[in-house]
């Protein structure tokens, strides 16, 4: 973790009264925070309540984690249809976000944008939107305005793999080259797009060489080992931060759950079960509790922790439920 | 008009005047755009403002028109007013995914949690061959969009206020500037700052015969035919739609209940375009007509590039005449054949190419 600053899981943890555990343990409770949250709402989904499409992270949960610890208040993040995680992770309000899936006026945008939507300005969590390639512009734009300011601070944009079938894309990263704005591209690559694999979008090719191209640091990574990202988002984060240039990371994930909706979908048929079983042995969760202590993970202090993470959910469920409906 | 800020000016000085105006009193505005550090300066509309202000403040770039709206929000987002601009409108159809999904929406979909101050001035071209993709007047377009601010002054004061209100507020504002507007004079008030009159009224007369209603450059065509109707003592109304998101229609209203003869002028297409939309919303709010009104706009087919062509496509100043004689019932005939001039080229003194 970084020694620096108080970081964006540690805003995380502090909000979920985690202390003193091995770096391990908080990025085990930090992804299952994440995860319980998104388990919630598919839990909750079926009931109706949420009037909103809900593109749920599970699988996904080590790479908005290990940015996260090197992430700090001032930077700031922008995300797409997939973004609960990416506003968790940096210290969303859960209560804004269950409030906004639930059409409240507490939620983060008065009920106005669903969890396509979301966004927390107290935290730097600018905004997310569906739209392929929507935000990354967007924050390619706030990037530019930190340098033109002679402000310190980083943006980070997340994408999908399928942004890189967007042109959008390509001229954002040539105008971020071009001007050396200090922002990092993360591309979470599930190689899914709805039901499309990427081999059927996309051309054979090392995906790092498309950074490398346009002039920016690029580098591939394992999405779901939470060290390992945690350790490239290090480098790459104080990369953008002190050279106040470019960079866009790949991570290899994969998507547990449907495109949209809170169920799963291989029953659609439509998935490689080879790859499916070799990547359910590598979900992100179960990768970090095996690098746990086994002092710590055996210890009754630990089903004690993931309890008082689900109060913490259960009771910001409630609250969102107790409140108003969105007003005109 | 009386004091020391008030002055002569054309359409384009008004423009640059306006601008220089945002860049010197508002440290975190911008201009950007493809050409904006150009020698041609956007037709002049943003002349020296580079040398005076810098690469920081005038940035060139690149033809990513999309990419570079989206980034333009951004800078909006975080404290900038750009000012974005396109020298044809027609290029700047590649941002519509970032003008129509992110910026028109971008304050109400966050919950009003975030501001879009991002002005974007969109040129028209007209004549001199423009042809299908450098003379297309979408504003019907943006004025269909909730979320943007649309203007199309045709005065050198409308523009010159209403950049100056855009550069204070929190949402995207458009500009549909007329190519054929850029030389034509006329006197501005450097110190009216707000736009004084959403619908500016041109001629008002109590013995009016026929009410005409105008946008952006189909302004000066009705004018034109104004002054040939007066040495016919005849006379007509004439309003002109500056700002097209939030129509003023009462001066129009109380217009038509006299005249009970409307006749729409646009340089857009007829059809499900901005004239329409006027006469609808005149129609809901009661208006009567004692003939059917007439919308002369464009035809239903692309702009053309021969002169020949073109002669057909736009309406003249004559057509404007046949429809005023139409709705009246007045027995005059126009039969100056200068009447109908005007379709390629905005005067003699034009000698191309843009």
């Amino acid at each position: 973790m970084s020694q620096i600053k108080f970081t964006s899981a540690d805003l995380v943890l502090k909000n979920l009264k985690i202390q003193d555990c091995s770096e391990e343990m908080k990025q085990y409770l930090l992804m299952y925070y994440v995860r319980e949250v998104e388990l919630k709402i598919a839990q909750e989904y079926p009931n109706g309540l949420m009037r909103t499409p809900v593109h749920l992270c599970v699988g996904h949960e080590a790479i908005p984690v290990g940015l996260s610890e090197h992430l700090i208040s001032e930077d700031k993040v922008l995300s797409n249809h997939r973004s609960h995680g990416h506003y968790l992770a940096k210290g969303g309000s859960l209560i804004s976000l269950f409030g906004e899936l639930l059409g409240r006026q507490i939620g983060c945008s008065k009920g106005r944008g669903g969890s396509q939507h979301l966004i927390d300005l107290s935290v730097n969590f600018i905004a997310s939107a569906p739209i392929l390639g929507g935000t990354v512009p967007i924050a390619a734009g706030i990037a530019f305005s930190h340098k033109l300011q002679g402000l310190g601070a980083i943006v980070v944009a997340y994408l999908g793999d399928a942004v890189l079938e967007e042109g959008v894309l390509f001229e954002t990263i040539s105008f971020a080259s071009l001007h050396s704005i200090p922002i990092l591209f993360v591309v979470e690559n599930n190689r899914l797009s709805v039901h499309t694999y990427l081999d059927k979008r996309q051309p054979k090719r090392r995906l790092k060489d498309i950074g490398s191209a346009f002039g920016l640091r690029a580098e591939e990574f394992d999405g779901n080992n939470v060290m390992e990202v945690s350790r490239a988002g290090e480098s790459h984060i104080n990369y953008v931060r002190k050279e106040r240039k470019p960079s866009i990371l790949f991570f290899e994930t994969f998507r547990r759950l449907e495109h949209v909706g809170p169920g799963e979908d291989f029953n659609l048929n439509f998935r490689d079960p080879v790859e499916v079983k070799d990547w359910l042995l590598r979900d992100p969760l179960e990768l970090a509790a095996q690098k746990l202590k086994k002092s710590e993970s055996q210890a009754m202090s630990f089903s004690n922790l993931k309890n008082q993470i689900d109060s913490y959910i259960e009771s910001s469920w409630q609250s969102a439920l107790a409140s108003e409906m969105a007003q005109q | 008009m009386t004091g020391a800020n008030i002055g002569s000016t054309t359409y384009v000085e008004a423009i640059l005047a306006a601008q220089t105006k945002i860049l010197m009193e508002k440290s975190n505005s911008l201009v950007l755009g493809i050409n904006v550090t150009s020698p041609s300066a956007i037709f002049g509309s943003v002349k020296g403002l580079y040398e005076e202000f810098g690469d920081k403040r005038v940035i060139e770039t690149p033809s990513s028109e999309n990419a570079v709206t989206g980034i333009a929000l951004g800078l909006a987002t975080s404290g900038h007013i750009p000012i974005l601009v396109h020298q044809r409108l027609d290029f700047a159809i590649l941002s519509l995914d970032m003008l129509i999904n992110q910026l028109a929406k971008w304050r109400f979909m966050y919950g009003d949690n975030l501001s879009a101050p991002v002005i974007v001035r969109m040129i028209v071209g007209r004549g001199w061959g423009q042809g299908p993709q450098h003379s297309q007047a979408l504003h019907n377009l943006f004025m269909h969009v909730p979320g943007f601010r649309v203007f199309s002054p045709s005065s050198p004061q409308d523009i010159y206020s209403s950049l100056l209100e855009a550069a204070t507020s929190c949402s995207p504002t458009i500009f549909i500037e007329h190519r054929w507007l850029y030389e034509t004079i006329g006197q501005i008030d450097h110190d009216q700052v707000t736009l004084p009159n959403l619908t500016r009224s041109h001629s008002v007369s109590k013995n009016s015969l026929v009410t005409i209603v105008t946008i952006s450059f189909s302004t000066l065509e009705v004018l034109r035919a104004k002054n040939i109707l007066e040495t016919k003592s005849v006379d007509i109304d004439v309003f002109e739609v500056v700002r097209l998101d939030k129509l003023d229609l009462d001066s129009i209203l109380q217009s038509v209940a006299k005249t009970g003869a409307l006749i729409i002028t646009d340089i857009g297409h007829e059809f499900a375009g901005a004239g329409s939309a006027i006469l609808a919303e005149l129609t809901k709010r009661g208006a009567k007509f004692k003939k059917p009104p007439v919308v002369l706009g464009l035809p239903n087919y692309p702009t053309p590039t021969s002169p020949s062509l073109a002669a057909s496509y736009y309406p003249s100043c004559l057509e404007i005449l046949q429809a005023v004689v139409q709705l009246s019932s007045i027995k005059i005939s126009f039969d100056d054949p200068d009447y109908g001039l005007m379709s390629d080229v905005p005067g003699n003194r034009f000698i191309g190419y843009y």
